[in-house]
């Protein structure tokens, strides 16, 4: 019986930054929907600090959007 | 006689047929593995630019509330219904401050016990009815209940209480005069 190799964990920062970005897209689409949910029920005080939030998580996913490769086979940092 | 389909010339299968790139793709070669292929960078930039969108969603959502300041304003004091209009127990609807406002449902609690609100649930602004039976005030979208004497939420999603509209009596007519903060 042969074992599989083990392969040796690496950490992988592109999905790390997808992960990140995909954790605060789903964080500003609660926002929105308790957003909706208490403009609707009448509570206007709320929206515009969630609009400052909402625009906090863009500006986040926009930085951390920046961090990603440029596309396949190509890096910010040029291969040798 | 016999027919050889794998003979060069011969008829082709229908497996072959199909298999056979059509004349269009022979034409517009394209390579569809990479055509279907998503990068990282596109995968993550869909979620930048939904982010995005929200962002903007929300931005509309504090414009619209921004522009509504009427809650703040003073409202006028309108003729609603005779007192002998409504039985007790029974409850009428009108719109408050003017024929274009907002639904209220006033209710007749007792001899010389009235009690209006906006008549919009607070969880997602459906229209609430009074149930006489229940002796609440009832949002039939996710059954939620108001208690008709405060206002406040009893059941189901809602958590905010009613809008209350002030209702005076004033020789046997009643008006509407104003909104009221509920506790």
């Amino acid at each position: 019986v042969t074992e599989p190799p083990n392969k040796p964990f690496r950490f992988d920062p592109t999905g790390a930054v997808l992960f990140v970005i995909i954790g605060v897209f789903v964080g500003q689409l609660w926002l929105l929907m308790a957003t909706m949910e208490a403009v609707l029920g009448g509570d206007r005080s709320i929206s515009l600090p969630a609009f400052l939030a909402g625009l906090a998580c863009l500006a986040l996913n926009i930085r951390l959007f920046g961090y990603l490769g440029r596309g396949d086979g190509q890096t910010d940092v040029p291969n040798r | 006689m016999s027919i050889d389909a794998n003979k060069p010339g011969g008829p082709m299968s229908r497996l072959e047929r199909l298999a056979e790139p059509a004349e269009h793709e022979r034409m517009f070669p394209t390579d569809r593995p990479a055509d279907r292929r998503v990068s990282r960078r596109e995968f993550g930039r869909f979620f930048v630019v939904a982010s995005g969108s929200m962002a903007a969603g929300q931005g509309w959502i504090a414009l619209r509330s921004l522009g509504s300041g009427e809650a703040d304003a003073v409202l006028p004091v309108q003729a609603v219904a005779r007192v002998d209009e409504i039985p007790v127990g029974g409850a009428v609807a009108f719109r408050y401050p003017d024929p274009d406002g907002e639904p209220v449902l006033l209710v007749r609690l007792a001899e010389r016990r009235f009690v209006a609100y906006v008549q919009r649930c607070t969880h997602l602004s459906c229209a609430v009815v009074w149930d006489e039976k229940s002796r609440c005030i009832l949002c039939p979208c996710h059954a939620g209940c108001f208690e008709p004497t405060t206002g406040r939420a009893t059941a189901g999603p809602p958590k905010r209480p009613l809008t209350a509209v002030r209702i005076e009596i004033r020789g046997g007519t009643l008006y509407a005069a104003g909104r009221m903060e509920t506790a």
